[in-house]
């Protein structure tokens, strides 16, 4: 985007920390168990969840509802605490929320009472920065995401779709490392959800950070990812590992490719046996 | 699978431009301009229907009580009512109560409101303090204010201050109930955002849990602003040097049953007004939640 990150520049020990793990891994988790007391007793919600994603890599988690990968998102995100296990974000490891990392919803959670511009602008004043020295960039991801002359409607007055586009510009804005996304679009009708996985895909590639998508959609996971974690239910945990080599940049016209179907298949059966 | 959704890049985006100029089409005031005139035709049918209603019902009432099938001291007629609210509004005595009931009315809506917003920010924010105040506020919501009236007129004497206390006791609850509700219900996704952005507690509050909680706090403005005057025109009845509420209680001993009509009249128009101001700041602050809007969609 041609902007310098809003995020502080990395102190030269972290460069070191991250340098003397493994460079090219934005997100390790190793061995991570989440249980929950309840009244009934523990529940395990993960057992033993370990994934590596690659830095400016497209990595999904898919599995049925409930099997977890909306706690291991979150987990990641520094927004949940972990029973057990390791989970380090570019070398570091997650203890709190970290303003490198952004994280979209389900639902688009836009402030009603601010217009698009200013719903964008909310991580600029959250960060006690000047807002109108972002009006140029908070433009610039809005035009980015295709909804460059709307900044001074109103959520309400925009479509699902249109929502989430917004809460995407909203995170583009503060150029965090990583993007978190528990299924953004499993709330939007099919032709939307297409529609916005195109988009997505093409705001990837312009800003060639690393996104981890969560999804109960294996085709969408499949079209989308470099690599898919597949996941299975009660415990929660990672069943298998589908690499998707097929070609960028890709269009509906991929998911003709007999290597497509393969992968497809493939992330099912993993599912299957794993049930 | 979806041999019929093949796209190719390029075409995407021109079907995207279409759907961006529906969406701006949706949101241009054009489509909205449709609505309106149906808006605008109910609200004609309207100003010819209610004000019939008024003219029959009145009409029926001066039949009745003017050929005395009810006697007029107990029930006077329209129009004897209509002479005593002209000579009632135009004494010269008539202002200074007016103006006593609307203060104290006023005072205490703006003391009982503010203390209930803030002691609500207060239960609702801090856990421990929720845990000692809370049942005590739920404890005194079920007493009726009204009996607090005679001890308030011990405490505060006979002049405005133990109205005040009285309007502002009632004013209280509803808007603390409505504030801590408000703030409770945030939706969660939106406090996890605010966490994910490294937010302080202070900013969680001031840009997503407030603002959140006004149509809340609103709903309980417009409660409390319905019954605002029941507590300056209570503690009136009892004892007081001025007020709407003594003018009343006199009229009636004095079996000037056309004049207590008339202050009846006088104060039903000091709480719409009342009320009103309450509703159309609502509306000028909670924007986003017009009720008109929601029906236009």
């Amino acid at each position: 985007m041609g902007t310098p990150p809003m995020s502080a520049a990395r102190s030269p020990e972290d460069v070191s920390a991250s340098v003397a793990s493994e460079p090219d891994i934005a997100i390790a988790v190793d061995e991570v168990d989440k249980v929950y007391s309840t009244r009934q007793g523990n529940v395990v919600a993960l057992q033993g969840a370990s994934l590596h994603v690659d830095r400016h890599s497209f990595v999904s988690l898919v599995g049925p509802s409930g099997c977890g990968k909306s706690t291991l998102l979150k987990i990641i995100g520094g927004l949940l605490t972990k029973t057990r296990g390791t989970v380090r974000v570019n070398g570091e490891e997650v203890t709190a929320p970290s303003r490198d990392i952004g994280i979209m919803f389900q639902t688009p959670t836009l402030f009603p009472w601010r217009t698009v511009l200013d719903n964008v602008l909310l991580p600029v004043e959250v960060f006690g920065k000047d807002k109108k020295g972002f009006l140029p960039q908070a433009r610039e991801v809005l035009r980015l995401v295709g909804l460059g002359e709307f900044e001074g409607c109103y959520p309400r007055e925009l479509s699902g779709g249109m929502q989430q586009r917004v809460a995407l510009s909203r995170l583009l804005i503060f150029e965090p490392h990583l993007l978190l996304m528990d299924e953004p679009f499993g709330a939007l009708d099919e032709f939307n959800r297409e529609r916005l996985n195109l988009e997505i895909l093409r705001v990837w590639t312009e800003i060639s950070q690393t996104i981890l998508f969560v999804t109960h959609n294996i085709m969408e996971a499949v079209f989308l990812s470099d690599r898919l974690y597949v996941m299975s239910c009660a415990p929660g945990r990672v069943v298998g590992i589908v690499d998707v080599p097929l070609p960028r940049p890709r269009t509906f016209a991929s998911m003709h490719e007999p290597l497509f179907a393969d992968k497809v298949y493939e992330a099912r059966e993993l599912l299957g046996v794993a049930r | 699978m979806r041999g019929d959704l093949v796209v190719q890049e390029p075409e995407t985006r021109t079907r995207e431009t279409v759907d961006a100029a529906e969406d701006a089409r949706a949101c241009a005031p054009e489509s909205a301009q449709a609505s309106r005139r149906a808006d605008w035709r109910r609200v004609r049918q309207d100003l010819v229907l209610v004000p019939l209603v008024f003219v029959v019902v009145v009409g029926l009432w001066q039949v009745v009580s003017a050929t005395e099938l009810v006697n007029p001291i107990i029930l006077p007629t329209p129009s004897s009512i209509a002479v005593s609210f002209w000579s009632l509004i135009r004494a010269d005595w008539f202002l200074p109560h007016l103006y006593t009931t609307v203060a104290e009315t006023v005072i205490g809506f703006v003391i009982g409101c503010g203390a209930g917003v803030i002691l609500g920010i207060m239960i609702a924010t801090m856990k421990f303090f929720r845990r000692l105040a809370y049942p005590y506020v739920i404890a005194f919501q079920v007493v009726p204010k009204v009996v607090l009236a005679p001890i308030f007129l011990t405490w505060f004497g006979f002049g405005m201050s133990s109205k005040i206390a009285l309007a502002a006791a009632i004013c209280f609850f509803p808007v603390l109930v409505n504030t801590v509700l408000g703030l409770e219900s945030v939706e969660e996704n939106a406090v996890l955002l605010m966490r994910s952005l490294v937010a302080t507690k202070r900013q969680t509050f001031t840009k997503v849990a407030f603002p959140h909680a006004l149509p809340a706090i609103f709903a309980g403005l417009e409660t409390s602003a319905t019954i605002a005057l029941i507590g300056a025109l209570v503690g009136e009845f009892i004892t007081a040097k001025r007020g709407l509420g003594l003018l009343l209680t006199t009229f009636n001993m004095q079996l000037k049953i056309s004049w207590v009509f008339a202050t009846i009249v006088v104060i039903s128009f000091v709480g719409l007004v009342l009320y009103g101001s309450v509703v159309y700041a609502r509306y000028r602050i909670v924007f986003w939640q017009r009720d008109w809007q929601k029906e236009a969609q």
